[in-house]
Parts: structure tokens; C-alpha cells; sequence
């Protein structure tokens, strides 16, 4: 697991209050939507306000993509890695 | 542009090239409108289909799904969601299920439709813990869109109309799909799920049709360039809080216009909040009056003619409009949609793994405080608290929106109850505010001639659980002589703090037991004993300050 993967599902735990979870407990390449952890739109919301405000993230994009980008733990890392804020 | 009411649409009310919607796939006009429409009439007149139940993911597909049931003489039913255990039991009672738009393409003519007798089913939910039936005529929806436009068409022109909310409820069906389609802007077929899509997509003038979820949820967004910013942004549904409203103009360039209304009334209020206290304004036509209780009675022509709404909203009339005060129902609106807490609670309670369910609202999110059977404890245990929260949220999926479930779960040990045996509204409120909370949970109370006994639970929760022996978990005898205290004085009268304490351990009481407290006043002291059952877990003394 990458750092930034680490730092994600942090992000994820904190952001959606999942006390009882630690990172471990998430797979990278599990869907974050339906039916593997099971997060649904507002939980979409509440990580789109935790990922702009952690990476300075200032995108926009078209509906289609941002859903693959949210797909999983893994495809987000890689869409932060991308966009994020430079440092 | 003028205003063409939907049943004269097809035939007669725009040019073949009048672009209706953006679709995924590009611009969808009136003539391809319309032959999919012929074609979609010609296959339900074919199965003689009198109700038709539509449920589809554009919102241009949807016109399309309409039209065809009003041009073929049918009922459009509405589902309230469109969750598989929903759609399947609305089916039952519809000849056919539409999920997209008629594939075909036929040239035909079609003959306007008669808005007072072209009808539309909505469901939402009752007072009763049911949902409820509400019927419409197309002509109370077309004289709702005729005063929308008569506010604030003027300014609007040929705005393009973007969406966040669903096509399916009544808000999003009046202010995404049918006045842009009647007012001759186009509508973008597909919902947006962040905000980050909805402003890629600000070219030209735009009209956002937004839900409360949305709107208190843009923090950290990057300011839209004045030029870019949309003319409007509607709501509905759920209270905007001042701050949301404040960061929208701020980040978006208009405050939102909220809409009052609900699905039997249509919108018949409105405001843009420029301080906490903003009243709304009655949308005209309308005419508001309240009986007994500050209920509020509404008169509109978005309701069939001459009929009277009695609403169980409770509000405060002011001069031009009304304040809201709250419900006078167990409904509430969780992220914008209504929800019947009588409804979820018998859900809840019928799922397998639960014996006991009570509903309660905190800082705006719904909250289940549930008792576990003894095999949903260790599963519970086994699987950890979020997998199996979601796992229950799964199970009830079927008939309910995932967004209007609950967020904040608690299991607990009982369920509180006031001193009358009925459910503690206020503990409920309280347990759901607080993780780890510090008091137990009382379940009875008895009083006695200088004496008292309450019955309680301990939650595994219990902030007094932490911390000591980890593995063998046990509520400190310190935390026991406190309760006595508490509730010696919160029963009791005793008013003075207890000089001296003395106690006695039989038995350690451990998380989710179920105790009973006795506490007696003899002289200057006062006795306590906590129990679990018959018997004794431990005895003391407060001694009172002579």
C-alpha cells in the first residue's frame, strides 16, 4: 500500500466518522460505492469536501470520469497523485 | 419566449429544431422528441396499458416516457424511489414498467393532450407511517410552472437548466424537466453528483436546480468566475442553514432560492436567506391561512380546484408569507427528502437482527438506536460496528433511499424510557449526540415513601468502560457512588454534597447488563445498592453533612 493510499483511507475514517475501521480493514481495489464498502452519495459529498480540503484539489471534470476516479481507494490515489496542489 | 404548456408540446409548440435536452450522447430536438413518442404511444395503445409506472436514469427519457403515457391515455405513476423492492411492488399495479425512453422512430401526428384529464400519480410519505397516494392533473403542474415563470422567467432567457437533484420527485420533475421544457430552455439529461461536474459544465447562462445536501456540502470548492456564475440556484426540500446560503454566494455568485412546498401542494413559497430570521415569501396564486395549532391551510391553483391542503407544517404567518416553526408529525426530512420515522422504525424493527428500534434527529442527521438480538450482538462484535451498519443499511435498501437512512447508529443494551413508560425523546437525542456516553440508560423508575428504585442498562459504550482492564471491561466503583449521588439528587431532593462514601463490591457489573438501583434516605445518609437481577453487585453509603 502506497503511502498516499494509507492517507486516503485515513482521510476516508476520519471524513465519514468510520470509528471502528483502520486502514487495513479497507482493500484498496474494494469499490467504495455499493456493494463493497458501501458508501453512498452523501458519503460522496462528505469525502469531496475532506479531499479538497487535504489536497487543494481544483477540478472539474465531467461526471462519467470523476466516478471511475471515485471507484476505489486505489483509482483515487492515483487521481490526487495527478491533481493535487502543488506543495 | 412564451410559455407552451406541455399537453400542446408535440403537436404544435415549438419548431422540429428547438433543442429539448442535452443528452450524453448530444442534443435531443422536438422532431426526435416527437417520433419517439409516436412510436412509444403506437406500443402501449398495442397492450391497451392504462397505468404506467416510469422510472429512468435521464431525465430526457423521462419527457419522452411521459409524453407517451399521456399521449396513449394512460396513468403516469410516479415511484418514490427507485429502489428494486419499490419499483417491484409498484409494478404489481401497473400494466408496464418504462425505464428508458420508446427506441423507436415514427413519423405521426399527435393531437394535444387534455391537461385536465391527462393524470399523474406521486407517492410520499404519510402521517401514518404508509405512504400515500397523491394524485395530479398535468394542468395543476402547468399552472404551477406558469407562476414560477411569471416570478422569475423574465430574466432567465434561454438558460440552459443543470440538475443535482432527481427527475423523479416532484421538485426536480417541475424545476429540472417541465418549466425549462414549457419556458423553451434546454435541460442537461443527466444529474450531476458533485459540484466539481456541475460547474465543468456552466457554459453560457445556467439555471442549477440543486438539493439541500448539495448546497451545505461546498466547502473547499474554488470560486466560479463572476462571468461563469449560474443566474440561479433553486432548492428544495430541507432548511438551508445561513452559512451554506452565505458560501454559495460567495463561491457560486447567487444566493439559493429555497422552495417551500411539497409534493401534494407543488412550490408555493420561497426566500433567499439574507439573515437567519428570513421569512418566506407565498408564491402568488397562493393563499395561506392557519387553524388550530399555527397549522398551516393552503389554497393554491398548483392543487385541483377549489380544494383546501391541510398540511401539518406549524408555522407563523408574517406580513407576505410565514415563518416555519417545525412538524407536527413524526416526519422528517433527512438530506432534503421525507421521511416517515413511524415507517422506519417498523422496518427496522422487522429486520431479523433487531428486537427493538426507536428514530430520533441530532444536529440534522437521523439517527437508529437499536436492540440487538443475541446472535446480531456477536455478529456485530465479529464483524465490527461499520460493516455491520452497513450491512442492516443494505437490507433495508430494497424499499428506501440509501441517502435517507439513518447516519449515526447505536446499539444499546434497552431503549430509554421516561418515568411514564414511554420512550425518552430526550435520552434518544442525547445517546445519539454522544459517542461514548456517561450516564446508563433508565428504563423504570419507581418511587418510594424516601426512597427510589430505577431500573437501567449499561452500554458497552459507556465512556466509563475505557480504559480499565481492557480485556475484562468493568464499571469502576467510583463511577457507581457518582450515579448514587446523581440520582439521590435528581430523585431524591438531597440537595447537599455527600461528605463520605463507603462501599462494598459483590459482584463487578459488566458493559450491556441490565441493573436496578435502590437508594433510600435513613437519617443523614443514603443507601444504595445496585443488582443485576437477584443478585447483589454492590452496597454503599453517601453520608450527608449534618
Amino acid at each position: 500500500m502506497s503511502e498516499l493510499e494509507a492517507e486516503i483511507k485515513r482521510l476516508i475514517i476520519s471524513a465519514l466518522k468510520l470509528e471502528d475501521l483502520t486502514p487495513d480493514d479497507i482493500a484498496t481495489d474494494e469499490p467504495l460505492f455499493g456493494d463493497g464498502l458501501g458508501l453512498d452519495s452523501i458519503d460522496g459529498l462528505e469525502m469531496g469536501i475532506a479531499l479538497r480540503k487535504a489536497y487543494g484539489l481544483k477540478i472539474e471534470t465531467a461526471n462519467e470520469e470523476l466516478r471511475q476516479h471515485f471507484a476505489t481507494v486505489g483509482t483515487l490515489a492515483r487521481f490526487v497523485a495527478a491533481n493535487r496542489e502543488a506543495a | 419566449m412564451s410559455l407552451v404548456p406541455l399537453a400542446a408540446l408535440l403537436p404544435h409548440g415549438r419548431p422540429d429544431s428547438f433543442v429539448v435536452a442535452q443528452c450524453s450522447y448530444g442534443p435531443i430536438t422536438l422532431a426526435e422528441l416527437r417520433r419517439k413518442v409516436a412510436q412509444g404511444v403506437a406500443s402501449l395503445k398495442a397492450i391497451g396499458a392504462n397505468r404506467v409506472l416510469l422510472a429512468t436514469e435521464s431525465a430526457a427519457d423521462f419527457l419522452a416516457a411521459l409524453l407517451t403515457t399521456l399521449h396513449a391515455g394512460a396513468t403516469a405513476v410516479m415511484p418514490p424511489n427507485a429502489q428494486p423492492g419499490t419499483l417491484a411492488r409498484l409494478a404489481k399495479e401497473a400494466d408496464i414498467l418504462l425505464r428508458e425512453a420508446p427506441s423507436g422512430d415514427v413519423e405521426a401526428q399527435l393531437t394535444a393532450l387534455d391537461a385536465e384529464t391527462s393524470r399523474m400519480e406521486f407517492f410520499t410519505s404519510g402521517s401514518t407511517g404508509d405512504s400515500t397516494r397523491v394524485e395530479k392533473t398535468l394542468s395543476q403542474l402547468e399552472r404551477e410552472v406558469a407562476t414560477l415563470e411569471a416570478v422569475w422567467g423574465e430574466r432567465f432567457g434561454q438558460a440552459q437548466v443543470l440538475g443535482m437533484v432527481s427527475h423523479q420527485h416532484i421538485f426536480g420533475l417541475t424545476f429540472r424537466l417541465l418549466w425549462p421544457v414549457m419556458a423553451g430552455r434546454p435541460f442537461a439529461a443527466h444529474n450531476h453528483f458533485a459540484w466539481e461536474t456541475l460547474v465543468a459544465a456552466l457554459h453560457g447562462p445556467s439555471i442549477a436546480v440543486v438539493s439541500p445536501a448539495h448546497l451545505v456540502r461546498l466547502e473547499g470548492l474554488a470560486p466560479v468566475a463572476a462571468a461563469r456564475a449560474p443566474l440561479a440556484i433553486f432548492t428544495a426540500g430541507a432548511p438551508v442553514t445561513l452559512e451554506a446560503a452565505r458560501r454559495c454566494e460567495a463561491l457560486l455568485g447567487v444566493l439559493p432560492i429555497e422552495i417551500f412546498g411539497s409534493t401534494e401542494t407543488g412550490a408555493i413559497g420561497w426566500r433567499q436567506q439574507l439573515d437567519a430570521d428570513t421569512p418566506w415569501h407565498t408564491l402568488p396564486g397562493t393563499e395561506l391561512s392557519t387553524r388550530e395549532g399555527g397549522l398551516l391551510d393552503i389554497r393554491s391553483p398548483n392543487l385541483a380546484h377549489g380544494d383546501v391542503l391541510h398540511s401539518a407544517d406549524r408555522v407563523a404567518m408574517t406580513p407576505g408569507g410565514f415563518r416555519f416553526v417545525g412538524r407536527a408529525d413524526r416526519i422528517v426530512k433527512v438530506e432534503g427528502k421525507r421521511v416517515s420515522l413511524t415507517a422506519l422504525e417498523r422496518d427496522l424493527t422487522s429486520l431479523a437482527e433487531v428486537t427493538e428500534a426507536a428514530l430520533a434527529m441530532r444536529d440534522g442527521e437521523l439517527g437508529a438506536l437499536l436492540v440487538l438480538t443475541p446472535e446480531a450482538r456477536s455478529s456485530l462484535a465479529a464483524e465490527g460496528r461499520f460493516r455491520f451498519e452497513r450491512r442492516l443499511r443494505r437490507a433495508l435498501a430494497d424499499t428506501h433511499e440509501p441517502s435517507a437512512l439513518p447516519r449515526r447508529w447505536r446499539f444499546l443494551p434497552a431503549l430509554p424510557l421516561d418515568p411514564m413508560g414511554k420512550r425518552d425523546r430526550l435520552a434518544l437525542e442525547a445517546l445519539l449526540a454522544e459517542a461514548a456516553p456517561r450516564e446508563p440508560i433508565l428504563t423504570a423508575l419507581r418511587p418510594g415513601d424516601r426512597a427510589v428504585e430505577l431500573e437501567f442498562a449499561v452500554s458497552g459504550s459507556l465512556h466509563w468502560f475505557k480504559g480499565h482492564f481492557p480485556d475484562f471491561a468493568i464499571l469502576p466503583g467510583v463511577v457507581q457512588v457518582h450515579w448514587a449521588m446523581l440520582y439521590a439528587r435528581r430523585f431524591l431532593g438531597i440537595t447537599a454534597s455527600p461528605g463520605r462514601a463507603q462501599m462494598k463490591f459483590r459482584r463487578p457489573i459488566r458493559p450491556d447488563e441490565c441493573l436496578t438501583l435502590t437508594l433510600e434516605v435513613q437519617r443523614n445518609r443514603v443507601l444504595f445498592t445496585y443488582r443485576r437481577g437477584t443478585e447483589i453487585c454492590s452496597t454503599g453509603a453517601l453520608t450527608l453533612p449534618v
